[in-house]
């Protein structure tokens, strides 16, 4: 059965139709994964070491979780530029909140993870209210809220990075582990799992690809559609908030430039893994392939000497690159 | 007569789906040459290689007896092939004006002497009757309207070839007849023109050939006058029918009154429209474009703001000023929209998620988890009962052939548990056999106590299928006719404008 489906998708695709429909399925992403890996192998014996395949496969946990959150607004048809500017604000506010918990770990913890949610749900669901009720456009609103909540972070800490964290945070939420598995292990599996369920194995998942895919259609339907509409820009809070949270944990200090390339390389991750930035296709093991991608890049690029300057240049052409070929895989006929 | 299209053993295959298979078609200069088939048996896609959207992977095609590659829509343009497809393709932002002239602003001169024989030709098509102006935005057109719009763009350049893939699908008689009188008039200026249709019986007046498809093969190319609709039918199908429509059954006379309109005004259209409409019943909306017979469901549902009147449901008063079609169907009122596309479907989402998107609490385990199996069941159950090609639920609606879309946005409505259907044109598009199938599940859901509002501008329908029915005009609704009062005449009185006479009123007192 999956061979006919194979077969009439391919049809739809005319010129170039297999490839086409291969790209439409698996993305382009594990072919230039492959290519990547052997490429840096063959340039540098330091690249495809275990440990470094390992600090890849960390790293690029933060950037998962991220494109996840971004992919569940694409699906809507939308996007998200603030998520930088909140995982930012989410450090600045955790190291306050835990200087002044230094010396009780257990409402320290609890208080860094909530003020964590809190802060970065709240500007989704900002953002989301903004998208879905006042029907601003995506792109003005995360922007708009991007430069704002980016203000604000620098506002509140001076401009200055807030150092002196107690060392029970990062011990547990960075090198903790449970089973035997890192914390930020443990929650990006977590994260993936859910929002899996979610998309696949529930309403609220249908409901946002149908959004996505054509809006007036899904209100005909008898969708709320302004509700799933700020739901998944909420929800999409929630993850930047953890990945906040995580973030600040791994570099010990509340930064209020953290994560400012993020917003741009989990669009790049998303798009290159096979969401369409037009909305109501794809799905979040391509953005999490793709977030693989830009690390695994990234790192490559790094230890061959790549200035990086350099790197951002290739970064951005990627994105485009990426859109160009979403452009032509999802075109209508 | 002189030949002017040949095709020669086209063949166009999608791998899995062979769409065409070696089909020869000829067309003559000043010939009107119908097209008819099953939904899926390739039409579109043979029309969409003489128009340029496809390359056939071989055979060959002549035009004037000279060899021609058809690169693309604008080199068809150019060798003087237009066509007219399911899809419409006007921008919505642009006025009527605009949208006929665009792509051809630069021909100054030429657009001074257009712009009237435009206008004449919008006039012709009862564009303005219908109460639109060139300078109204595409957007504020119904959808049959916009049909007309592009079909005097298309005529506009008096091209060699004239392609209409559907064209009478969602117009009533009179433009129909219209319709006719333009492209009569076409052919006799040695124009040829290929016309699909799904409705037979408009074969017999207008066109001179037709060519019969199925499966993506030739089957016959018949002078129409040699042919009968039930031999049409055989060919098409393989299959003969005895019966088209359904036996209709009474409605109960302790029937039940579930909908309620009395006096009802929107801001732009109806004026003081009153009926109602009962459990089991039938009842069918007819009347001219422009008429306010697509108007009556969508204000239903709260797509044309209400400015006036009383809507009940069950007895029920509601609020029409907060209607909107999400509590409509809370409250077992479903709407299909006439657009499919822009309206319906999810087009690049499989069937599957089309057909359940407006029934998924049905499918939820424990009020969570969704039960993939028993979704794909039902999905796999309306599939079959409504011959969808191909017949897997995973296929992407964007790559079905028009008439099957219409079935999954019509299957969409039927898998919900709906009390109250509002449909605006159902079985637009949609072949024979199917038809059937649809008519009786209509039926079936009106004997099991289903209220059917039925918009059509199908005549037969109209005739055939509603217990009642229903006649705007401007606005107004001017007659209800119970269905053994109906008769063509009757209906076609109506749609120009007489009043309601004994019948008509007596009936809506009867209601
Ligand atoms: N882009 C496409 N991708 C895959 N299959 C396609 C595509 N276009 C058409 N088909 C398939 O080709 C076959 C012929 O389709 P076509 O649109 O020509 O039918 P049709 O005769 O016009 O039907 P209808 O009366 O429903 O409009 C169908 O089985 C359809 O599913
Ligand atoms: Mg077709």
């Amino acid at each position: 059965m999956l061979r006919e489906v194979t077969a009439t998708r391919v049809a739809a695709f005319g010129r170039f139709g297999r490839l086409r429909s291969v790209i439409d399925q698996l993305g382009l992403l594990p072919v230039l994964l492959i290519v990547l890996l052997v490429f840096f192998s063959i340039a540098s014996p330091n690249f495809f070491t275990r440990a470094n395949l390992s600090t890849i496969l960390t790293q690029a946990l933060f950037l998962i979780i991220v494109s996840v959150a971004q992919t569940l607004v694409l699906l809507t048809g939308g996007f998200d530029l603030s998520m930088g500017s909140s995982i930012a604000l989410v450090s600045i506010i955790v190291g306050l909140q835990l200087l002044d918990h230094a010396d009780s770990p257990t409402t320290g913890l609890l208080v860094a993870t909530l003020v964590a949610i809190a802060v970065a749900t709240g500007i989704g669901a900002l953002n989301g209210l903004f998208v879905s009720l006042f029907r601003v456009p995506p792109f003005i609103v995360t922007l708009a809220m991007m430069t704002a909540v980016s203000g604000l972070a620098l506002h509140v800490s001076r401009g200055v990075p807030i150092f002196g964290l107690p060392g029970y945070f990062s011990s547990t939420l960075y090198t903790g582990k449970i089973f035997g598995v890192p914390v930020p292990w443990v929650v990006t599996a977590l994260v993936l799992l859910i929002m899996y369920v979610v998309l696949h194995w529930t309403r609220f998942g249908r409901y946002w690809y149908a959004i996505g895919s054509n809006a007036e259609a899904a209100r005909l339907s008898g969708i709320a559609v302004r509700f799933y509409l700020f739901l998944a820009y909420t929800i999409a809070g929630v993850l930047v908030g953890i990945t906040g949270l995580l973030l600040t944990a791994r570099v010990g200090s509340g930064e209020p430039t953290l994560g400012a390339s993020f917003p741009l390389e989990s669009i790049a991750a998303a798009v290159l893994g096979g969401v369409s930035i037009r909305g109501g296709e794809g799905n979040l093991f391509g953005a999490a392939l793709g977030a693989v991608f830009l690390v695994m890049l990234r790192n490559g690029m790094n230890i061959i000497g790549v200035s990086s300057y350099t790197q951002m240049i290739i970064t951005g052409g990627l994105l485009v690159l990426a859109v160009i070929i979403d452009n032509w895989v999802h075109r209508e006929r | 007569m002189e030949i002017l299209l040949r095709a020669h053993e086209i063949t166009k295959r999608f791998p899995g789906v062979l769409a065409l298979d070696r089909v020869s078609f000829e067309l003559r200069a000043g010939e009107i040459h119908a097209l008819v088939g099953e939904n899926g048996a390739g039409k579109s896609t043979l029309v969409n290689i003489f128009a340029g959207s496809f390359r056939p992977d071989s055979g060959t095609i002549e035009l004037e007896g000279r060899p021609v590659q058809i690169r693309s829509p604008h080199h068809a343009h150019e060798l003087g092939i237009r066509a007219v497809f399911q899809q419409l393709s006007l921008v919505p932002a642009l006025t009527v004006a605009e949208n006929i002239f665009l792509g051809r602003e630069l021909t100054a001169p030429g657009l001074l002497r257009k712009a009237p024989m435009a206008a004449q030709t919008l006039a012709q098509l009862g564009l303005f009757d219908a109460g639109v102006l060139p300078t109204a935005r595409v957007r504020d057109l119904t959808v049959p309207q916009r049909y007309l719009v592009e079909i005097a763009k298309a005529t506009l350049e008096r091209p060699k070839v004239l392609i209409l893939d559907e064209p009478t699908a969602s117009l009533t008689d009179r433009e129909t007849n219209v319709l006719f009188q333009l492209v009569r008039e076409l052919r006799t200026q040695g124009v040829g023109i290929i016309w699909i249709t799904h409705r037979l019986e408009e074969l017999y007046e207008i066109a001179d050939r037709v060519t019969v498809m199925r499966d993506g093969r030739h089957v016959a190319t018949l002078p129409v006058g040699e042919t009968s609709t039930d031999r049409l039918i055989t060919l098409m199908t393989g299959r003969q029918y005895e019966q088209i429509y359904p036996t209709l059954q009474p409605v109960p006379a302790t029937a039940s009154v579930v909908l309620e309109m009395r006096d009802i005004e929107t801001a732009h259209g109806l004026r003081r429209v009153s009926f109602t409409l009962r459990s089991g019943e039938i009842l069918g909306v007819g009347g001219l474009i422009g008429s306010g017979k697509h108007l009556l469901g969508r204000a239903l549902v709260g797509l044309e703001p209400i400015t006036g009147g009383e809507l009940r449901l069950a007895g029920k008063l509601l609020d029409t000023e907060r209607l909107s079609p999400q509590t409509m169907l809370q409250r077992g009122v479903m709407f299909f929209p006439a657009d499919r596309r822009a309206e319906g479907l999810l087009t690049n989402r499989s069937v599957l998620e089309n057909m359940t998107l407006a029934a998924l609490e049905r499918f939820e385990r424990a009020g969570v988890l969704l039960d993939k199996r028993k979704e794909r069941h039902t999905v796999e159950d309306f599939i079959r009962r409504l011959a969808i090609v191909p017949p897997h639920p995973l296929v992407r609606v964007r790559n079905l052939s028009g008439g099957n879309q219409q079935k999954v946005a019509l299957a969409r409505g039927l898998i919900r548990d709906t009390r109250i259907f509002v449909m605006e044109e159902p079985t637009q598009g949609i072949d024979v056999g199917a038809k059937i199938a649809i008519y009786q599940l209509l039926h079936d859901l009106a004997q099991q106590g289903a209220a059917i509002l039925f918009i059509t501008s199908d005549m037969l329908e109209l005739l055939h299928v509603c217990h009642r029915v229903v006649v705007m005009f401007q606005g107004e609704l001017v007659a209800t006719i119970p269905h053994e009062d109906v008769s063509e005449e009757r209906l076609l009185q109506y749609y120009f404008g007489h009043r309601r006479e004994e019948g008509g009123q007596s009936s809506v007192d009867a209601a």
